[in-house]
């Protein structure tokens, strides 16, 4: 390419850029989600469609749920869920204590609307994004941001593929392209996977062996939104010209047509090389990433449905559609008719991912008991009629294990602390400042624990951590110099029973049954370590409980 | 799981070292150990099945060994270098001056002269060696010696699957465990020849560590009753359960229990030593040893590092060799020499040679492999593979069936059935026995 030309696209691009996308979305720009909500349904109405669907379900089935989760289990799940960690007792014993009967959406709402919510949902989400890439403090404040401000998802999507990047917080937002556009597989496939729930990777080489609905013209298809995409050095752009070329399975060489997931062919709009400097028709769309944005969102399933089916795993423990990248017309959606509606309602109310979120751990399914009352087999998975264990990830346990062992400082606000968060008018921010400095903590812990993924299965080297490693027994310790610390506190306990009590409440978040009670309580005095110690392995024998280890 | 036949590993001698073996273990553990699980709870099937395990050792050259240099000299070629060939003990076949305890072992040996790799950036090569396939977008394979340790491991062992050491060199690759999950992953020895968290935490007794551990269990138990998923809890369970028996190991990664004269004669080298403890752990029943040996990436003065790095390779692998086969150990224990590539014809101005995969060369000893078996050829100056032509689906190939795994065995990933060697791969069967 002549330099003189090169210099021309760059300013093409950017009043390209900027004349389709600023104009149009500034003032989608400050949308915020809840706007929709006055049109759309209530989150109450959304759960009790999404118990409606379900419970037909198990009808069709023949088969009867569990029954609903007791209160402290509950209070311990859905603050795992939202908050990224276990209760506190304080916590623990405000909801005992609360005998309205609306007490679980108290509880919902006060997570929902409190500080750590964005927080921890902003790192799910970069986790969903970003896959290998995630953990940059930039990308997760970035999503911590848009759900603190609740911002559509869809505006996100925008701005994760367009941009505009001109600021330092939305900077960030140019990093999963940025990371993934020296390899232009590893950016198609990837925000296919992401985005639209859908692996294309299967059809690259000849069309999917497995699934009819996707051919290399898909894969090509997909690739040809991205090819022109540069990147990799913490700059994105795209070339207005390149086409991707491929061997079909009959050995003859193609040019893919720029094609969606539903086949829909877009037209090549772009001006061709473009020499003069007149600025194109502000109709024209100039990107191939602008063009699959466009038709991602005027077709909006595949868009709607993956983000859907990705917190419904989250929260649930698989996808309606299993695995989540897979959704095609061979792989079923577990509840008949559940995902599309809901993602229809999704798109239609604004893309509103908080009040998804709260339909969702406001249904009934979702505050399903995992143990299975009824003499028959316990049903498969896929029915979601009981909850099934959920491994805690990485960052739920290393938090939680600071939070048992008294590791982690989260208090209210003193008087000071409540006048300097009215003064700034940020509520929380003492809280978020114990919760950034807990994270930081728990960063050391977490790669030695097992990742949660769909197959978990525990390995032998988060069990030698979590039994011999020096790190972890220092959290048990007695420490001498450390009055405060939970062990010492615990064993001044003088009387066993109540020690076992507090200890139990503390690491699992519930009061103890009295037989484990006794149980406990004979174990500890059966010891003949010092109190202090056995104290310490008291706990340590609670966060390493399975109960411990997942979320029930 | 695939079940090792017995014909063509497991000898009468194998046999007895094993017995002697345990009953050294045996012996060590009753000072140690108060009951629990372990090596003393041993039953006769156990032992039974353990004779017919089979076993891989990984020896990993990091940074590209030049074929030139080791099996396949060009003497009097431009391409040749200043170093002679000499004869092995199979006939018609030579190799580098630098190698004569190889040479003298060459009916043990299978080498393999016609790889064409294509791929000559390190990364890339190493992951295509490795895994056997060209990377992919969605799907992460696991590293070969991961799947190697999933199919060879028997299910009630106390040891790890695998046992991966990489120095602190260009060996620095830990082994991917791709789509088969973390619980795969190897145990590494990073900086130190013992693993991490196997020692009893300080300040705290054995029978304290032992009784938290009890009450653990029994309360984890009790939480799986009837519950969705108890199969979690009963994995949870297992993994703790193999804590105590790992750190009842700690006297494998012990050298200091090996003879003096044994240890010299792997010699006092970093690579030696691994080796070394490669085979205790192999002998014990560890199913899978990776040893990584640094510094071939000899694109300055390359026959200056060969000449140093060779013959301490030729020792090494001679001694333990040598030493598998008098434990009757080699029958059963595949060995693998590996890089991600070799190295050029051309010598460049720094009298080095740069990274080549159109023409190399591996060696193969042990299981499932005809000792003496020379696969392929290059052209006279070793630019191209002129006969045999293998790439590294078939070197997967040719391993899993040396080891009696079926190439074409299907793991599922998702929906997808995702064979153990690529579709088109092809065994390299010239090696095999």
């Amino acid at each position: 390419m002549q330099p003189s030309a090169r210099i021309l696209i760059v300013v093409f691009l950017v009043t390209g850029l900027a004349g389709s996308i600023c104009s149009e979305d500034s003032a989608s720009a400050s949308r915020v989600a809840s706007s929709a909500r006055s049109t759309s349904l209530s989150f109450e109405r959304v759960a009790a469609k999404i118990d409606g669907f379900v419970e037909s379900h198990w009808s069709a089935k023949q088969v009867p749920p569990a029954k609903l989760t007791d209160d402290a289990t509950f209070l311990r799940r859905i603050t795992l869920d939202l908050a990224g960690r276990i209760p506190t007792t304080r916590e623990l014993d405000q909801f005992r204590g609360d005998d309205s009967k609306d007490k679980r959406d108290k509880v919902i709402h006060r997570l929902l609307d409190g500080p750590e919510f964005p927080l921890h949902l902003g790192s799910v989400l970069d986790e969903m994004i970003q896959g290998r890439h995630a953990g940059n403090s930039d990308f997760v404040d970035y999503m911590r941001r848009n759900i603190r401000d609740n911002r559509p998802w869809d505006l996100v999507f925008r701005e994760l593929m367009l941009g505009p990047w001109d600021t330092a917080e939305r900077k960030p937002a140019n990093r999963f392209l940025d990371k993934r556009a020296k390899t232009l597989d590893v950016l198609a496939v990837d925000a296919t996977r992401v985005f639209f729930g859908v692996d294309i990777s299967c059809a690259k080489c000849h069309d999917h062996p497995l699934v009819a609905d996707w051919s290399q013209d898909h894969f090509y298809g997909m690739a040809s939104f991205f090819n022109r995409t540069t990147g990799g050095n913490g700059k994105v752009g795209e070339k207005t010209e390149g086409d991707v070329k491929f061997l079909g399975s009959d050995g003859k060489e193609k040019t893919a047509q720029v094609m969606f997931l539903t086949g829909r062919v877009v037209g090549e709009h772009a001006v061709e090389g473009s020499t003069t400097d007149e600025k194109p028709p502000a109709s024209t769309p100039v990107s191939r990433r602008e063009q699959l944005v466009e038709i991602a969102l005027d077709e909006r399933n595949f868009f709607s449905r993956s983000i859907v089916n990705r917190l419904w795993r989250y929260f649930l423990g698989r996808g309606l559609v299993h695995p989540v990248d897979q959704m095609h017309s061979a792989n079923d959606s577990a509840i008949p008719g559940l995902l599309e509606w809901l993602a229809e309602d999704f798109a239609a109310g604004g893309y509103d991912l908080r009040r998804l979120v709260t339909a969702m751990v406001s249904s009934k399914v979702y505050q399903l008991s995992s143990e299975w009352p009824h003499d028959s087999d316990v049903p498969q998975a896929s029915l979601f009629a009981v909850a099934g264990l959920r491994p805690l990830s990485r960052r739920q346990l290393s938090f939680s294990i600071l939070m048992a062992t008294g590791n982690a400082e989260l208090s209210e606000p003193d008087e000071i602390e409540s006048r300097v968060e009215r003064y700034v008018s940020v509520p929380g921010v003492q809280r978020i400042r114990q919760y950034l400095t807990i994270e930081k903590t728990a960063a050391g812990l977490a790669p030695s624990l097992d990742e949660r993924t769909d197959d978990f299965q525990s390995s032998a080297v988060e069990a030698l951590f979590m039994s011999n490693n020096p790190a972890t027994q220092a959290l048990i310790a007695v420490d001498d110099g450390n009055a405060s610390s939970l062990v010492t506190q615990l064993a001044r306990l003088v009387e066993t029973r109540l020690l076992v009590k507090e200890a139990v409440r503390t690491v699992l978040s519930r009061e103890p049954r009295d037989d484990e009670l006794s149980q406990l309580t004979d174990w500890f005095e059966r010891q003949s370590s010092p109190r202090a110690t056995t104290t310490g392995q008291l706990l340590w024998v609670l966060v390493t409980s399975a109960e411990f280890r997942f979320n029930h | 799981m695939n079940s090792p036949s017995i014909s063509t590993c497991g000898s009468s001698e194998h046999l007895l070292y094993r017995r002697s073996f345990l009953q050294s273990v045996l012996a060590a553990n009753a000072t140690l150990q108060i009951g629990g699980l372990g090596v003393a709870a041993e039953t006769p099937t156990g032992e039974a099945l353990r004779r017919q395990q089979k076993r891989a050792l990984f020896i990993w050259l990091a940074g590209g060994s030049s074929q030139f240099e080791t099996w396949d000299p060009k003497p009097g070629r431009e391409t040749g270098g200043p170093f002679r060939p000499i004869q092995t003990a199979v006939p018609g076949y030579q190799v580098c001056e630098l190698m004569p305890k190889l040479a003298g072992l060459m009916q043990k040996i299978a080498v393999v002269r016609s790889l064409n790799t294509v791929i000559t950036a390190h990364e890339p090569a190493a992951d295509l060696i490795s895994t056997g396939r060209p990377k992919e977008a969605a799907l992460d394979y696991p590293e070969m010696g991961v799947v190697l340790a999933k199919e060879l491991a028997s299910q009630d062992s106390l040891l790890p699957d695998y046992v991966s050491f990489f120095p602190a060199t260009e060996g620095r690759r830990r082994p991917a465990t791709g789509f088969l999950g973390g619980r795969h992953a190897p145990l590494l020895l990073e900086n130190s020849m013992r693993p991490g968290d196997i020692d009893l935490p300080s300040g705290l007794s054995d029978l304290e560590h032992k009784e938290r551990e009890d009450l653990r269990q029994r309360l984890s138990s009790e939480f799986g009753n009837r519950r969705a998923g108890s199969d979690l809890v009963s994995g949870y369970n297992s993994a703790y359960a193999k804590v105590r028996g790992l750190m009842r190991t700690d006297h494998l990664f012990d050298l200091d229990r090996e003879p003096a004269a044994t240890r010299e004669r792997y010699g006092r080298t970093e690579f030696g030593q691994q080796c070394l403890l490669a085979r205790r752990l192999l002998e014990a029943g560890v199913p899978m040893v990776k040893v990584a040996r640094g510094f071939w990436d000899s694109h300055h003065d390359n026959f200056e590092s060969h000449r140093e790095l060779v013959p301490d390779f030729d020792n090494v692998l001679s001694v333990l060799l040598t030493d598998l086969d008098d434990r009757g150990l080699l029958d059963s224990t595949l060995v693998i020499v590996l890089s991600e590539f070799g190295r050029t014809p051309a010598i460049n101005k720094d009298v080095g040679r740069d990274h080549y995969a159109a023409a190399w060369s591996s060696a193969f000893a042990g299981c499932g492999i005809q000792g003496g078996a020379i696969h392929g050829r290059t052209d006279e100056d070793g630019k191209t593979v002129a006969d045999g032509e293998a790439n590294a689906s078939d070197v997967a190939a040719t391993i899993y069936t040396a080891l009696g795994i079926d190439p074409r065995k299907d793991y599922h990933v998702g929906l997808r059935p995702v064979p153990l060697a690529k579709e088109d791969s092809k065994p390299i069967t010239t090696i095999l026995s």
